[in-house]
């Protein structure tokens, strides 16, 4: 009742007008209290613990609101018809997408990728998800930060800071437009400065873009993935549902899709990765894959 | 930008003696006008000239500084300069209210380039609208080339590219904007223009007045959300308004800032002897206080004006007068096509670059006589004019002694001339002038704290930070505000934060001006191209932009052919038509929640919330210079619907039957009370009329009268059907409506409804005292014939006596309706 009232005081043109309440109406201020009481009969759950959601992730917590994920993929293995060995060859722009001048040193290659509230952008969308990919010890490895709450992402930030060499490259899919600006943003909110900016960074829309700009339908990571890498995503879950998954565990303590986001990011780092090794190597003869028919 | 130049020098230059020329033939005119009109100049008031009051440079400024504004010709200033000035620089807020070119922009250029050259601070200027930010930015730019000062002044507004934003966040030492930019593009983006607020000193905030009602409400929102941000960074900065003449600057600067404003509200400008003369067209007919149209007198007027060689502005109070005075004057100046134009229209909803060569063409003065709405009633820099003319009140004495201001610079003489329109408030004021000359200028009003958009900038700031416990934002407590966001999904408390997490951008949801945004780009398809001939914004598409109305644009007429609501396109093509079209609206009004009731001895008068539909139902053909009507056209378009506040009136049923011979003459009352109270609201409000609108219906939204061609009023269903009055008995109950014009309320129907006594009374005695006999434009409405039975006039005496609370029984005899026993 309370909230229907306020709602409809609210409402905005365009909403089916309610009906009018029983018994008198009542001033701004009455109104006010009565919120008040709704407040406080639904105050909210203190910060949510949930030892569990730590090891359903399979991860540990970093610090209190960021529990870390590490997992190895071996070199060996292939990410759709691409061997993730070809990324330990890599040595330089052969083909000249990448605009990239001299050598390229693999082991200070960074894969980075964000999950976010949203897209537009602006002091309030919050990366909760930031994941990096790098070659280590004869596997690629994926590092993620999760946020489980707000207080965390000071200690997500920093573990980041720490994770990037001075010498590291960043490699990115639209990073330079979307991750990079977004992760600045929250650098200055939380008074740590651009962190990013300055930083040597290689996206790999703009190479796409150089390099198949005519023979694509168009320049989205999912089609990259199926014509240039012979990929095909299947049930991953939709990008665009990571920010509900991530509010539902905000909200209710529902954390059960959090999985299907870290594995999202996985896949995406992974083809980022992938992606580069094809277009690196594009000064090579030949086609490399067919086109799917 | 060389005739700025000259413009600048001049403004600030102390008064030469006046210009022989210029100066005696505006004595001339005065005089041939006032020996020829006699019976119609019903006022005539004279400003007498004024020297100036000058004072030395602030101790300590900048020697730089001093050096651009010798070589300016400036070597002292107006003593409001300096004062405003000392304010700024001591760190206090303030505001300058002085007349119209008083030099008001060197009051913050000052202190602004001070703090940049001696300390390094940036200045942020809002202007409410890009057409002045863009002059404003030349005459700084003019200013910093006089002595190198080496000052970047960058424009960020909506036109300003992609890849030159970067440079202006990091580079502007004075950004120059607009509200609708800071709230979209700039705050919540703050992050990104971390440095500029972090040696942010001084907000400029140009044209206060402006910034009233709805709009006003919304900035001082902006602005509790702009000092957010700036704290968020390390900033308290000083605030430095400019206003023209209000009644109440430093009361409207506090409310806008939130904070003690110093306002500084006398002139030490030179100023010219100015006439100003109220002008009453010519009663054309005495039993219907009928009198000549006010537009073929202002247009007279003007004539006489531009014939006499003297450069002239024609104000009009709609889009549509502007486009048939220019047609009128255009006639008489333009005949000839192989020359120039003499005469040029100038609106809102022409593009850009035609305003931009308006303006240029005005300041080289190569055009005599220029026609406009309020667009250039705030400080476009249009240059040098002789007269101006109102063709009627613009609505509040504010503007009109800023439209009036705009005749008259460098100490010339001027002359202004009024000419009242057959409305109730031009003709109280033909009859008072004394209200336009005596009684200080209106008070601007805003709420801030109006709950709907006090919620929408809420959304706003608790995306660009998050909220922290006890962090205020207004008077209200904010935790159950943020609660009904916390329910809404849009924000979640963790601890004592409450951060945004939907996915959305509410800054983009939210217009500071509009109720709906989304202009009509208005398409001329004449001959099978799609050249876009102007814009239309949305509250006036439905009464503009229906199928088959006449679109005027520079005095010439386009027929629409078809609209695209949704796509908010409107397709023309040339037409030859010889009139024009007028739009014919109805309005139907639900209660939907009493806040308040008080009864009377035969009435009741409440308030409360109300959903209120608005349709147009269809328009009328009005042939040019006879405006004979020569036809109707159908209007198909949605229904424009909100929710609002209203305050309303009931008679009691027994009363009602026994107080009017028939429904008819009951429905005719309540219409002509309506209109009187509307206007009477206005004015005890200290509101434009299109602030509140009005309404007789049921209150339950079944039926609503309209007032036909005649001046009777009658039923209409909720499909637009007519209804007999008398059809059904038990469900005729009038109830007369004013309400707030805008979604939400702006909070008018509260004070009306705490005024109602003093409202009804003044009404009443409004009516009472109009010398007509049944009704007229200047009380009830215009009555074509006076009927049998009881005529409009009588009948909304009855009403407004009875809703008085005095016992009145109508006698069915014309003329005596009303004048029962008191």
């Amino acid at each position: 009742m309370d909230l229907t009232e306020l709602r409809r005081r609210l409402g905005r043109p365009g909403f089916p007008p309610a009906a009018p309440p029983e018994g008198r109406g009542m001033a701004d201020s009455d109104l006010l209290a009565r919120l008040e009481a709704v407040r406080r009969r639904g105050q909210t759950a203190p910060m949510r613990r949930e030892p569990a959601l730590v090891d359903r992730l399979g991860g540990f917590e970093l610090a209190p609101g960021v529990v870390e994920v590490v997992r190895r993929h071996a070199l060996a293995l292939r990410h759709g018809r691409v061997p993730l060995a070809w990324l330990a060859e890599i040595d330089g722009d052969r083909g000249g997408l990448l605009r990239w001048r001299g050598r390229l040193d693999p082991e200070r290659l960074v894969f980075l990728d964000t999950e976010t509230t949203g897209l537009a952008g602006g002091a309030g969308t919050v990366a909760f998800l930031i994941g990096v990919a790098r070659l280590a010890a004869g596997t690629l490895q994926t590092r993620q930060w999760l946020l489980t709450a707000f207080s965390g992402e000071a200690a997500l930030l920093d573990r980041l800071a720490v994770e990037l060499g001075r010498d590291d490259v960043l490699v990115s899919f639209n990073g330079k437009s979307f991750d990079a600006p977004l992760i600045n943003t929250r650098g200055r909110l939380l008074g740590r400065g651009e962190m990013l900016r300055g930083r040597a960074h290689i996206d790999l829309l703009h190479a796409l873009r150089r390099g198949h700009a005519r023979s694509l339908p168009d320049c989205r990571l999912k089609t990259a993935e199926g014509r240039l890498l012979g990929l095909d995503r299947g049930h991953d879950l939709p990008g665009d549902q990571a920010p509900a998954a991530w509010r539902d565990w905000l909200r209710d303590g529902y954390g059960a899709r959090l999985n299907e986001v870290l594995a999202h990011n996985r896949a995406d780092l992974l083809s980022t990765a992938a992606l580069l090794a094809v277009l690196a190597g594009e000064g090579m003869p030949g086609p490399i894959f067919a086109a799917p028919s | 930008m060389d005739a700025n130049l000259d413009r600048d020098a001049d403004l600030f230059q102390p008064p030469g003696p006046p210009e022989g020329e210029a100066g005696a033939s505006v004595e001339r005119l005065v005089a041939a006008l006032k020996r020829r009109n006699r019976d119609r100049i019903v006022a005539e008031w004279l400003q007498p000239e004024r020297s100036a009051r000058t004072a030395a440079f602030p101790a300590g400024l900048d020697a730089r500084i001093v050096d651009a504004l010798g070589r300016r010709g400036i070597q002292r200033l107006y003593s409001h300069q300096a004062e405003a000035a000392a304010h700024a620089l001591a760190g206090r807020h303030v505001v300058v209210a002085t007349p119209t070119a008083s030099g008001k922009s060197l009051c913050y250029h000052l202190p602004v380039l001070q703090g940049l050259l001696a300390d390094g601070t940036r200045a942020l200027y809002l202007f409410p609208t890009k057409a002045l930010a863009q002059d404003q930015v030349a005459e700084l730019l003019a200013l910093n080339a006089a002595a190198n000062l080496g000052v970047r002044a960058m424009t960020f507004d909506g036109d300003t590219p992609a890849d030159a934003r970067r440079v202006v966040r990091e580079q502007g030492d004075i950004v120059v904007s607009n509200p609708d930019m800071l709230h979209q593009g700039i705050l919540p983006h703050h992050p990104k223009w971390a440095r500029f607020f972090e040696s942010l000193r001084y907000v400029v905030i140009d044209e206060l007045h402006a910034y009233r009602g709805v709009f006003g409400s919304h900035m001082a929102n902006v602005i509790r959300r702009l000092r957010r941000v700036c704290r968020f960074h390390g900033r308290e900065p000083v605030f430095i308004l400019s206003s023209a003449t209000i009644a109440n600057p430093g009361e409207l600067a506090e409310r806008l800032v939130g904070a003690p404003v110093a306002a500084v509200t006398e002139s030490g400008a030179p100023q010219g002897r100015r006439t100003v003369l109220v002008w009453n067209p010519p009663l054309v007919n005495a039993d219907l206080n009928l009198r000549a149209s006010a537009r073929s007198q202002t247009a007279r007027v003007a004539r006489v004006a531009v014939k006499a060689g003297l450069a002239s502005i024609v104000f009009a109070n709609s889009r549509l007068t502007v486009e048939v005075l220019a047609k009128y004057l255009k006639d008489v100046f333009d005949r000839d096509p192989r020359r120039p134009p003499r005469v040029a229209a100038y609106r809102g909803g022409y593009l850009p670059g035609e305003r931009r060569d308006k303006e240029r063409k005005l300041r080289a003065g190569k055009i005599d006589c220029v026609v406009t709405t309020s667009a250039l009633e705030l400080g476009v820099d249009i240059g040098a004019l002789d007269v101006a003319v109102l063709n009627g009140y613009p609505g509040s004495i504010a503007a009109t002694w800023q439209r009036l201001g705009r005749a008259g610079r460098r100490g010339k003489p001027s002359l202004g001339v009024l000419v009242a329109s057959s409305e109730l408030i031009d003709q109280f004021l033909a009859r008072h002038p004394e209200h336009l000359f005596g009684v200080s200028p209106e008070h601007a009003r805003i709420d801030p704290d109006q709950l709907l958009i006090l919620m929408d900038h809420l959304r706003c700031a608790a995306f660009e930070l998050p909220f922290r416990a006890g962090e205020t934002f207004g008077p209200h407590g904010l935790e159950p505000l943020l609660g009904y966001l916390v329910e809404h999904g849009v924000l979640h408390r963790e601890g004592e934060a409450w951060h945004w997490i939907a996915d959305s951008y509410p800054a983009n949801a939210v217009s500071l001006r509009a109720v709906a945004d989304g202009n009509f780009t208005v398409i001329d398809v004449t001959g099978g191209g799609q050249d876009i001939l102007g814009e239309v914004d949305y509250s006036a598409a439905p009464l503009t932009l229906y199928e088959g109305a006449i679109y005027l644009h520079q005095a010439r007429p386009w027929q629409v052919e078809r609209l695209d609501w949704t796509g908010r396109k409107a397709f023309v093509t040339r037409t030859r038509a010889d009139y024009y079209t007028d739009a014919i609206d109805y309005t139907r009004l639900k209660v939907l929640d009493v806040f308040g009731e008080a009864r009377g001895a035969a009435a009741a008068c409440a308030h409360g919330e109300v959903h209120v539909v608005r349709r147009v139902a269809g328009y009328k053909k009005i042939r040019y210079y006879t405006h004979e009507n020569v036809g109707y056209g159908p209007v198909n378009l949605p229904d424009q619907e909100m929710h609002t506040t209203a305050v309303w009136w009931t008679l009691d049923k027994a009363v009602l039957d026994a107080a009017f011979p028939s429904r008819q003459a009951a429905l005719d009352g309540f219409l002509g009370a309506a209109r009187a109270l509307h206007h009477v609201a206005a004015l005890l409000s200290m509101s434009e009329p299109r602030d509140l609108g009005r309404a007789v219906g049921d209150g339950a939204a079944t039926w609503s009268a309209v007032l036909g061609g005649d001046g009777r009023g009658s039923l209409r269903t909720l499909e637009g059907a007519s209804l007999e009055p008398d059809a059904d008995a038990r469900r005729f109950r009038p109830t007369l409506h004013l309400y707030d014009n805008y979604p939400g309320g702006i909070g008018l129907s509260a004070p009306l409804f705490a005024q109602r006594d003093a409202l009804v009374g003044r009404a009443r005695d409004l009516v009472e005292a109009c010398p007509c006999l049944a009704g007229c434009p200047a009380c009830v409405g215009p009555v074509l014939a006076p009927r049998e039975g009881l005529g409009a006039k009588q009948a909304a005496l009855v009403v407004l006596g009875l809703l008085a609370g005095r016992s009145s029984v109508a006698s069915g005899q014309p003329g005596e309706g009303g004048h029962g026993p008191h």
